[in-house]
């Protein structure tokens, strides 16, 4: 699926996704996983990563917070990626994640962008987030949450033409660059979040025809509705 | 849930305005059912205000019949009147730390500084007094709501253009009359500027004033007229000693004006020195005006700011963002149990002993002075220096003592 934001078809969204998925995959194992989206967010259509069930919704009509409670059950593992922002209302569904927390032995991980650093938010992104922003949801959480940073990774190779090999690497990170998002967790298991970096190969040739593609949809639509 | 917001009146000043903006979305985009209870004796004024349209606003009388889930202190004063107000939670929504509106030794400081030793949870707008309640009161809960902005309003413009020759175009606002906004002290910056400006002084009165070297002096203006004064604006010059969420410059930001700020409270919030403003040394009047000569020259990195600012206020929420966070902070605070009722009541005692003290000293100040003023008023009762006090008086002693005295000067020169 298309976002108009851009994000869901830039490859570092991607590998961003998949890097909060391997951290939080140590925490699923044994137990239910919920994995919550926003319906009109990047990852609504996308297949359930394995052993997690997708409960897909706007979360401000009270009767979606209560089917995320019952398919949580007790000790589940329910994740929040790509979601929170792209809420008009994501307020009961922190409500909702807090007190899965504290009544049914949950496990809560969210990820929320930085727009600091990204692009200006897209019609599609309800909210908009930034450290101030961050810091008015660490404030509901429980005290002892634990905030991890996303941050960006940048590299280039130089490989033998007609070579395949793998590059074991070491990178120097910290924490002083403005991070793309954060990662917030909270529960039972918080503390068990693992510290996670996937470095894969860019495919320009592919990452320019998918530009092209969105920029030919955008120009036809807006053709159209002109 | 019912939740009611205790004010002192509805006048529009930024406070009320901001509880006003909250208890509008809360009613509007929430399942919230908001009074607004004005706690001193008044008649309520007919606003004319779109945003209390939606809202309830009761006397505390009325208030004190109904029942509600979380009755809300907006305002120190308010806080004297928070618990007649029968509710399951009490909170204080703390915009600033309220006693240094006031001078040293003046009793609203000391007033205003115990009422954050309550047993409530808070709620603040800015990330620096978070932090101030959570050192000072850290067993009680504490949520963070920042201020939105209406895009509406105040909406960002796509582009701005550059500002290439005209002359700087500078912009002060606020009271004269509050010691803390430095109004005047502005203005007198803007005096010592070498290169060509034109600056516009909002007011919403004349009191105090001096705007001496002001091309116009505009004022009370509504806020959609004080988007489009920010909209002729290249930069806001803002010398607060006290700010809580300091909401001008961001305001001014919206319609793509940088600012030259003092580290008021409040600036870490959004402001980024040579990314989107400058910020000047404290009582620096001369290197603050040669800021904005720097600025007035280099149109460079004027643009560079602007565009800066504007940058961070596409970024800024919306009031709408902002009525999430003050929902789920609403409904946490209902959730969770109450505050202590013990976790201030040391700090309390200290302040009270701090203020005894002060007391104290004060009270043997004004002895000493009294036991002077006594030995004075004896000296000046024996026979001749009355006689000679009488004789000042008179207007022709009063011209000879004069005339004695230049005389005396001319002759020690």
């Amino acid at each position: 699926m298309f976002d108009a934001s851009g994000r869901d078809t830039d490859p570092d969204a991607r590998i961003e996704r998949d890097t909060r998925l391997r951290a939080v995959a140590p925490l699923a194992v044994g137990g239910r996983w919920v994995e919550v989206r926003a319906a009109t967010g990047p990852a609504a259509d996308d297949p359930s990563p394995e052993g997690a069930t997708a409960v897909v919704g706007d979360f401000a009509d009270p009767a979606e917070v209560e089917r995320l409670r019952e398919t949580a059950g007790e000790g589940a593992l329910i994740t929040v990626f790509d979601t929170l922002e792209h809420l008009s209302a994501f307020a009961p569904l922190v409500d909702a994640l807090v007190e899965l927390t504290a009544r049914q032995g949950a496990t809560v991980v969210l990820s929320v962008p930085n727009h600091d650093v990204l692009a200006t938010p897209s019609a599609t992104h309800g909210t908009i987030w930034g450290e101030g922003a961050l810091a008015e949801l660490r404030s509901l959480l429980p005290a002892e949450h634990v905030v991890v940073h996303q941050v960006a990774l940048r590299g280039s190779a130089l490989i033998p033409q007609g070579t395949v090999s793998a590059h074991p690497t070491t990178v120097r990170l910290g924490d002083a660059a403005a991070p793309v998002g954060w990662v917030v967790a909270f529960g039972a298991r918080a503390g068990d979040l693992s510290e996670v970096l996937i470095v894969a190969q860019a495919d320009m040739a592919t990452e320019r025809a998918l530009q092209r593609a969105l920029r030919a949809e955008l120009e036809v639509l807006r053709a159209r509705s002109a | 849930m019912k939740v009611a917001f205790l004010v002192n009146d509805l006048q529009l000043s930024g406070g009320v305005g901001v509880v006003v903006a909250h208890a509008r979305q809360l009613a509007a985009s929430h399942p919230f059912d908001v009074t607004l209870v004005v706690v001193r004796e008044q008649r309520v004024p007919d606003w004319g205000y779109e945003a209390l349209a939606h809202l309830q606003v009761a006397s505390l009388q009325d208030a004190r019949a109904q029942r509600f889930d979380v009755a809300v202190a907006t305002w120190w004063e308010t806080t004297s009147s928070l618990f007649d107000v029968p509710a399951e939670r009490y909170a204080y929504f703390v915009q600033s730390l309220e006693d240094r509106f006031y001078p040293p030794r003046q009793p609203e400081r000391l007033g205003a500084a115990v009422t954050l030793n309550l047993p409530v949870a808070f709620i603040t707008n800015a990330r620096w007094i978070a932090g101030t309640l959570r050192d000072l009161r850290p067993e009680a809960p504490c949520y963070l709501v920042r201020n939105g902005t209406d895009k509406t309003v105040f909406p960002p413009p796509d582009g701005i253009e550059p500002s290439i020759d005209a002359p700087l175009r500078v912009l002060v606002e606020g009271y004269a009359s509050s010691w803390f906004e430095g109004v005047n002290h502005a203005i007198a910056t803007t005096r010592l500027m070498r290169e060509p400006h034109r600056l516009t002084v909002i007011a919403p009165n004349r009191e105090g004033l001096d705007a001496t070297g002001a091309e116009r002096v505009l004022g009370p203006v509504t806020q959609r007229e004080m988007a489009g004064l920010y909209a002729e604006t290249d930069v806001v010059l803002k010398l607060s000693r006290v700010e809580g969420m300091f909401g001008p410059p961001l305001e001014g930001f919206h319609m793509g004006a940088t600012c030259v700020t003092t580290e008021v409270t409040g600036h870490e919030e959004y402001i980024e020195h040579g990314v989107n403003a400058l910020i000047c040394d404290w009582d620096d009047e001369r290197g603050t005006a040669r800021l904005l000569d720097m600025l007035a020259r280099d149109r460079m990195l004027l643009h560079r700011l602007r565009l800066g600012a504007l940058e961070t206020a596409r970024r800024w929420p919306t009031w709408e963002q902002s009525g999430q966070f003050m929902a789920a902070a609403l409904r946490a605070i209902r959730r969770v149990p109450p505050a202590p009722v013990t976790g201030g009541a040391a700090r309390m005692l200290a302040d009270v002993w701090a203020a005894l003290e002060e007391q104290r000293l004060l009270l043997q100040e004004r002895n000493e002075f009294a036991a002077k003023a006594m030995k004075l008023e004896q000296i000046k009762a024996l026979p001749g220096v009355a006689t000679v006090i009488r004789a000042r008086h008179r207007r022709s002693i009063r011209l000879g003592l004069r005339v004695a005295c230049a005389g005396a000067r001319r002759l020690r020169s």
